[in-house]
């Protein structure tokens, strides 16, 4: 099944279509490890050769455990997404609606969607490319995962609350461009940061 | 999520659970249908660890204590 | 049915917001030193490695030392390398688990990132009994099936 969703074409800045859809396979892993993966190791090479800060350069998604994946495609409190466009994949996500609750105060212990796993495709994410020479494919599928997770969360029921474990170097963009509320960091997961939308905020970032 | 055809199934409860499922929802902020839901997701995720070979425990950090829940 | 924003405006804006930030969730940055020294190639058939041995002896019902003092193996090393995908295994470990199991050495080498395999049939069978396996305590019938058709595959060719 598939839903139409635009993304721009940086090359052109027009709008083209791609589609969402949640029939995500094994061979779709496959692609994340053969296609995605040596841009992302080469683009990490040349930044650490330039010798730039890891921790504000270097790829975050490097080591998501795509193995044992498989499994999960079956079960109901797991979903998959992936954004397509021209037959390749430009994003995947991964989201829970169990085991998980919101930890805000004011909506503390509420049901939400947790985004386990999120990955634009590197073509589409500037530090790697400029680290390759090269300029960005697509803009806004990160954007629009986000989007997909707050709709998905609005259809189970959770009213658009969303909540993620931000890696460091992906925090300014949950804090400041999608204004998801920071509640703190967790010991249990390498001290990333807890991201969560209330309905209002989440409302906000869908446009609706 | 993408588009699912929907099957419906009418659902005798007692008073007790009907109870404890309007408490729930009302808590979660989530209709009964929509409770029930999530019940069936925990239900199949438990159970799928559970077959192959995993431990469900109970932790209370002030007390540092643990419990396995047992399942027969 | 989720309907997605349709706006042009609203995806513009969002797309020059989005531009320049790191949108990702779920991974970590590892040491670079550990990305600088395992060779590109190897990373994605190294994990099959992992998950062909730990399944390989869930199948056997062996504790991690009994598997290692049956293999003559070091225990140690093996602990290491079922814990962390990213450890290059000694060459001697990988011919005793590879004479223990029954499989061809060569492949198991390719397998471990020791020698590299110039097979993208080879790179993608591996990968994708990597993402068929859990890495825990019984086999599941599934499980059973992937583990042999992978030690079929590396027999066969």
């Amino acid at each position: 099944m598939k839903i139409p969703v635009e993304i721009r074409d940086n090359s052109t800045g027009e709008i083209v279509q791609a589609n969402l859809f949640d029939a995500i396979t094994i061979e779709h892993f496959i692609e994340t490890q053969k296609e995605w993966r040596p841009l992302v190791i080469a683009a990490t090479r040349k930044l650490a050769a330039s010798k730039l800060a890891a921790g504000d350069y270097v790829p975050a998604h490097f080591h998501w455990d795509w193995t044992s994946k498989e499994a999960q495609l079956k079960l109901l409190a797991i979903h998959f997404y992936g954004i397509e466009h021209l037959g390749v994949l430009q994003g995947i996500m991964k989201v829970e609606s169990v085991g998980h609750v919101c930890r805000l105060p004011v909506q503390q212990g509420k049901p939400v969607i947790h985004i386990d796993y999120l990955e634009v495709a590197p073509w589409n994410v500037k530090q790697i490319m400029e680290a390759l020479g090269k300029r960005t494919k697509y803009g806004a599928v990160g954007t629009r995962l986000i989007e997909a997770a707050v709709r998905h969360s609005i259809e189970e029921g959770f009213k658009g609350r969303v909540a993620l474990h931000s890696l460091s170097t992906s925090e300014r963009f949950y804090r400041e461009v999608c204004n998801m509320t920071p509640v703190g960091r967790d010991s249990g997961k390498q001290n990333l940061l807890w991201c969560e939308f209330t309905p209002e905020q989440a409302q906000n970032f869908i446009g609706d | 999520m993408v588009e699912q055809t929907k099957r419906t199934m009418t659902l005798n409860l007692t008073e007790a659970e009907m109870n404890v499922l309007e408490e729930l929802s009302a808590q979660k902020e989530l209709s009964k249908t929509a409770l029930l839901r999530q019940a069936l997701r925990l239900y199949q995720l438990v159970d799928a660890r559970l077959a192959r070979g995993e431990k469900i425990l109970f932790e209370d950090e002030k007390k540092k204590a643990r419990a396995e829940l047992v399942f027969l | 049915m989720i309907i997605m924003n349709r706006s042009k405006e609203w995806l513009l804006k969002k797309a020059d917001q989005e531009d320049g930030c790191f949108v990702s969730v779920g991974g970590f940055v590892d040491d670079i030193t550990k990305i600088e020294s395992s060779p590109q190639a190897f990373e994605s058939t190294r994990a099959a490695f992992v998950r062909l041995l730990q399944l390989a002896r869930r199948a056997k019902r062996l504790s991690v030392e009994e598997f290692a003092a049956k293999a003559g193996v070091e225990l140690a090393e093996l602990v290491k390398i079922e814990s962390n995908e990213h450890i290059v295994p000694t060459p001697r470990t990988v011919y005793k688990i590879a004479q223990f199991l029954k499989l061809p050495e060569k492949k198991l080498m390719a397998l471990s990132g020791l020698v590299q395999l110039k097979d993208s049939q080879f790179s993608e069978a591996a990968v994708r009994f990597a993402a068929r396996s859990e890495p825990v305590q019984k086999l599941t019938a599934q499980e059973h099936k992937a583990l042999e058709e992978f030690v079929m595959f590396l027999n066969d060719r």
